[in-house]
């Protein structure tokens, strides 16, 4: 028996195809998948990688990294802002996130400045579920992602659209620590963490790139860790 | 202000729990003193790594190393 989908489910499946059908070629193209000949150590990770991008050590602590102010969110207070080039702008309480079909992940973490985390086990929804929701215009080539401690980053909608990056509200079985970026943040396992905002408030859509706060500052635009794309060209 | 990454670590003192104080050089060359949390040094084959990137105190740009 075919379980009926509600109007709003169906819209948000019928987008979600849209997406994956529009990016799919190109995101099969990105770096972390593409690359020929990758740099680093170890034996592939699940995309095809060698495990430790180049210039990484693995930790086995987790340091915690930030602007320096922590916001403190109760789940109550959560908002996630959805914006920009998209025909469905909206913002969600956490009631709304926790909604979208909920999925656990098991991923490497990688830090610009040389640390890496393997196999952390998340969990949360994925950010093509609530780019769906939002419904990312044609033009839309990349998004804007800010956070209540005034920190913003920027990627490609295709990076995004990746099925490992998540918003994740759970890591190893725990709520997310505030220290870590709770109650949820981003992550983007192919790209170094920065373009995972902690305490995430607002995805922008966004029809031409923008940078932000370390991009602005030196970083790289595109933050590839197997090609140990750090800074900026 | 650019920020830096730490490439040598001086000297740490360990302070409260979690808490240290150290002295580094940043990738500009300037050497640093700043209170941490323990878990940003980070032992390593080439010896201990202070991760993080940390505002040059006069401003040097980033150098990429």
């Amino acid at each position: 028996m075919t379980e009926e989908l509600s109007p709003k489910t169906e819209r948000i499946v019928a987008a979600r195809q849209r997406l994956r059908e529009r990016c799919e070629a190109r995101l099969q193209a990105t770096p972390a998948l593409a690359d020929e000949a990758p740099q680093g150590t170890g034996p592939a990770n699940r995309h095809g990688m060698p495990r430790l991008p180049p210039g990484q050590h693995e930790a086995k602590g987790w340091p915690v990294l930030d602007l320096g102010i922590k916001p403190q969110i109760a789940l109550e207070d959560f908002r996630l802002e959805l914006a920009g080039a998209c025909s469905a702008p909206q913002t969600l309480d956490f009631a709304g996130l926790s909604a979208l079909p909920v999925v656990e992940d098991q991923s490497d973490f990688h830090c610009v400045t040389t640390w890496s985390k393997y196999d952390l086990r998340w969990r949360g929804v994925r950010f093509i579920d609530v780019a769906s929701l939002a419904q990312p215009a044609d033009e839309a080539t990349h998004v804007f992602v800010s956070a209540s401690d005034g920190y913003t980053t920027n990627l490609p909608l295709v990076e995004a659209l990746k099925g490992d990056v998540l918003l994740a509200f759970e890591v190893e079985g725990e709520p997310l620590a505030r220290e870590h970026g709770g109650p949820v943040r981003m992550i983007t396992p192919q790209l170094y963490a920065w373009k995972g905002a902690k305490w995430i408030s607002k995805i922008e859509f966004l029809t031409a790139d923008r940078r932000g706060f370390w991009e602005e500052r030196g970083y790289s635009n595109t933050a590839h860790p197997w090609r140990e794309d750090r800074y900026a060209k | 202000m650019a920020s830096q990454r730490a490439i040598a670590v001086h000297e740490v003192r360990p302070l409260s729990e979690g808490r240290m104080h150290v002295r580094f050089e940043l990738a500009c060359g300037c050497v640093i003193e700043r209170e941490l949390a323990s878990d940003r040094l980070i032992p390593t084959e080439d010896g201990p790594l202070l991760v993080g990137k940390y505002p040059c105190p006069v401003g040097h740009p980033l150098v990429r190393v």
